[in-house]
């Protein structure tokens, strides 16, 4: 099942309404995060009717421009507390709304936010979406479990 | 109106509380609490009028409050703010005694319409 095109509006829409960023889906092949120990992953794992795994990753510097987007705080003033919060809850936004295309019965762990790559075993990824806003770059990957 | 918001995201209780103030709904008092059990310990001293409350959250879960508060006869207006809003937990969100689902990503709009409608 292709999922990239569904996703793309959803991740577009949460930025647009929780954020008020306009971000766009880049179509030319990107890495991303170039140095991980710059970049911060939220992590949801989706169990049930499907099993895989749910990530959003995006530099340091722009989880805290975010974060200052959703406080409405000064640029520099967010916490890295906060920032984790608000990746956290981009990333339970982003993958409660992809939770409602599968189908049958799934549940959705609690937001995990770590920093740098996270390597799942059994897993393969089906899709991974890169998007640019702020001048920056940041991506989605989904992961399915091996059955 | 006494409103207590609870979710485990200190970011998404400062949205739901400025969405809130931004529907033109009367606040005399809102309060917060991370997640069902310390909601419940909230209002072991406070009673609510209104509790936002989202689903997914350590400790105990937003339906899990819920039900706690149905065994317990608490009864208190009650909606969900969360991120997921499929068919089924829409079912027993509103069959365990929620009034209404506001899903993540939502608008001011959205607050204003659940909102203004209890009144």
């Amino acid at each position: 099942m292709a999922y990239e095109e569904e996703l793309g509006s959803i991740v577009t829409n949460i930025c647009q309404t929780m954020l008020g960023w306009e971000v766009v889906v880049k179509t030319e092949a990107s890495n991303g995060c170039q140095n991980d120990s710059s970049c911060l992953c939220g992590n949801i794992s989706i169990t049930g009717a499907w099993q895989g795994e749910f990530f959003l990753k995006m530099p340091l510097s722009l989880a805290q421009k975010a974060t200052e987007a959703m406080f409405a705080s000064a640029p520099g003033s967010a916490t890295e507390d906060e920032v984790r919060d608000v990746l956290g809850e981009l990333t339970n936004m982003v993958s409660g709304s992809f939770k409602s295309m599968l189908e049958g019965n799934c549940q959705l762990s609690l937001p995990s936010v770590l920093q740098g790559n996270v390597v799942i075993p059994r897993t393969e990824q089906i899709c991974h979406l890169m998007f640019e806003t702020q001048k920056e770059t940041f991506e989605v990957t989904v992961l399915q479990g091996r059955r | 109106m006494k409103i207590l918001i609870v979710d485990d995201s200190k970011a998404m209780r400062m949205i739901v509380s400025r969405n809130i103030r931004q529907s033109g709904i009367e606040i005399s008092e809102l309060k917060e609490a991370g997640n069902g059990k310390e909601a419940l310990a909230v209002m072991e001293n406070w009673t609510p009028d209104l509790i936002l409350s989202d689903w997914n959250m350590p400790e105990m879960s937003g339906i899990e409050f819920l039900q706690k508060m149905n065994e317990r006869e608490i009864k208190i207006k009650f909606g969900f703010v969360t991120a997921e809003g499929t068919a089924e937990m829409k079912k027993l969100a509103f069959d365990t005694g929620a009034l209404f689902l506001i899903a993540k990503p939502f608008t001011p709009e959205a607050f204003k319409q659940n909102l203004l409608a209890l009144r």
